[in-house]
């Protein structure tokens, strides 16, 4: 990771109306940025507005952006151990893994989804829904040639050794990991708090105390597939979406790992500017000092 | 004995506040109203937002009110002739997008806009007919499976006349394509020639015919296939989608010869109340008249 032109960054713009979105295309690409994420909000203004297709690929070329990964559709409705409504959420994700292809996107995010909500349903059943729903989708992404990456979360579900028990079964390059920093950090330094984002999920289950891992102990396991990462910081508490450096995150370690993982084709930031109410200045200036870590 | 026939009606509400959208469900509910359409606008929204879908529905039975046809979204970028290979892919997921959801809310009807060649006047009259076989090929099974039946409206370009609406469907011997007749739009191919300009002369003219191919018979021609129908008035010239009886449609033709329509499974109205500012009782009322023969 040499400079900002190699990260790409999630947006709002979704948020945005087209006077809005001009100047604060034109604002990011003033600080130095050259790439976005196609976030799962802009997807889905997509699929409810065919016409934003070609309305967000022009105002990003006239601002001299470009669109380098995305992420999926998610939540209760979309993820892949979704229950109901099956055969639609495949389509959903088909569609959306078009929309990304016709944008030149080479990678989509993931999540494969939380078992907290499904205290019943034991974690085979989970994972067989979302083997099931990988059996439809990476033909599509093979098609595209795109990779699915599957997402580390802070629950029992969607831990390091599920992605890889999950991706031991597809034998495909089409399929790796998104290593997502903050939410690494919540199922590592989450354990220095009584109660927090890792407690609320894994305690539902009746599992009392979070199955805690070292940042080194889940890049270790994930390193070798990581295809695209989410880096942002936190408390190890909750899931802020903060700057680098921000948190309690050992960036030296993240980035150690990162660069030698055989697969990372990008960099993305999942910092919330909007939360946390920063500007773009103050985004890059993080992600610069981080660069400079890594020097 | 006169075939007993469900009225659905098109409100457009969706995009209203929650508590407009419950108020005028209650007041449609107080005025005898029953069945609504899950119109295109709707299903933009659930297609942008999936839990929509949800929301729509609970407020629906809340008034005892439920959904019994559905209309596709439609636009020159996403009807079935739009041409461009390139996103020949994502049309055909996007429409199939659009039957599940029609599925989801257990409906048996999608209203489905073929196109207009106006929008693309290079190409000729037979490629446009091919372009929308081809989509209809893949769309058809997915239909089938949603048990949806698939309904080609006529609208008042060259292509969608009755004459190619029947064309095509000579080519899909499935029960899952039919026709949706709209009075009104038979009436801008037929009255329109009382105007020196309009809706069809434009249509028309649009791709390099002087005089439109004025119709007094397309309800007859369309009868074998007619699945559903929408029914508003105008004054031949332009789509105004007013009150039958506010124009110059002779129902006292179309409402006893629609009702032979053998496929025929409901009757809609498409009266665009908030153009018009009609009150629901108002509407409810009108369409017990056409419904008795009382217009």
């Amino acid at each position: 990771m040499k400079d900002l032109s190699q990260v790409t960054f999630y947006t709002d713009l979704h948020r945005l109306d087209e006077p809005m979105r001009r100047c604060y295309l034109e604002e990011i690409s003033r600080c130095g940025i050259k790439k976005l994420v196609l976030t799962n909000s802009m997807l889905s203004v997509i699929m409810g507005d065919h016409a934003m297709l070609k309305k967000y690929a022009a105002e990003l070329e006239d601002a001299g952006l470009s669109l380098v990964d995305s992420h999926a559709l998610y939540g209760k409705i979309w993820d892949f151990n979704a229950p109901e409504y099956r055969d639609t959420v495949a389509m959903g994700h088909r569609f959306a893994m078009n929309i990304a292809a016709q944008l030149g996107i080479k990678s989509m995010t993931f999540h494969i989804g939380n078992d907290f909500i499904y205290p019943d349903v034991p974690p085979e059943q989970h994972i067989e829904r979302i083997c099931r729903m990988l059996d439809i989708l990476l033909p599509e992404a093979e098609k595209l040639d795109m990779v699915i990456a599957i997402e580390n979360s802070w629950s029992q579900l969607a831990s390091p050794e599920n992605l890889l028990k999950i991706k031991a079964l597809y034998d495909t390059e089409h399929l790796g990991f998104c290593f997502d920093s903050g939410h690494a950090n919540i199922i590592d330094n989450g354990r220095l708090y009584e109660q927090g984002a890792a407690q609320e999920v894994w305690q539902p289950l009746g599992i009392d105390v979070p199955a805690w891992k070292t940042m080194e102990e889940t890049l270790k396991l994930m390193q070798e597939h990581i295809v695209s990462c989410h880096l942002h910081d936190n408390n190890g508490q909750w899931d802020a979406h903060d700057c680098p450096g921000q948190g309690n995150i050992d960036w030296n370690v993240v980035l150690k790992y990162l660069h030698k993982a055989p697969r990372l084709q990008v960099y993305q930031s999942e910092v919330s500017i909007l939360r946390h109410n920063l500007s773009i200045r103050e985004l890059t200036g993080s992600f610069e000092k981080l660069f400079m870590l890594e020097a | 004995m006169m075939k007993e026939l469900p009225i659905t009606f098109f409100l457009d509400y969706s995009s209203y506040p929650e508590v407009v959208r419950k108020m005028y469900l209650h007041e449609f509910a107080d005025n005898g109203g029953k069945y609504l359409v899950l119109n295109e606008t709707m299903i933009q929204q659930i297609m942008q937002d999936f839990s929509f879908a949800q929301i729509l529905r609970k407020e629906a039975e809340a008034e005892g009110l439920a959904f019994l046809d559905s209309h596709a979204p439609f636009a020159p970028n996403i009807d079935l002739i739009m041409p461009h290979e390139r996103e020949f892919e994502l049309t055909i997921l996007r429409q199939k997008m659009h039957l599940h959801i029609a599925c989801m809310f257990n409906v048996k009807t999608m209203t489905m806009h073929i196109g207009n060649d106006a929008a693309y006047p290079e190409l000729p009259l037979e490629t446009h007919l091919d372009n929308i076989c081809r989509k209809l090929d893949k769309l058809l099974p997915e239909a089938e499976k949603c048990d949806v039946i698939i309904c080609m409206e006529n609208i008042w370009f060259r292509n969608n006349t009755p004459e190619n609406l029947l064309k095509i469907k000579a080519r899909f011997p499935s029960d899952y394509l039919g026709f949706c007749y709209d009075a009104a739009h038979a009436n801008i191919m037929n009255n329109g020639r009382l105007h020196t300009t309009g809706r069809a002369w434009d249509a028309w003219n649009a791709v390099g015919v002087k005089t439109p191919q004025w119709d007094d018979k397309i309800l007859e021609k369309m009868l074998p296939h007619i699945v559903n129908c929408h029914l508003h008035d105008n004054n031949g010239a332009q789509d105004e989608h007013k009150l039958p009886g506010d124009g110059c449609v002779d129902w006292s033709h179309v409402m006893p010869l629609l009702r032979q329509a053998p496929r025929l499974q409901l009757l809609q109205s498409e009266v665009v109340t908030a153009r018009h500012g009609i009150s629901t009782g108002k509407l409810l009322e009108r369409f017990n008249k056409l419904y008795s023969n009382e217009l």
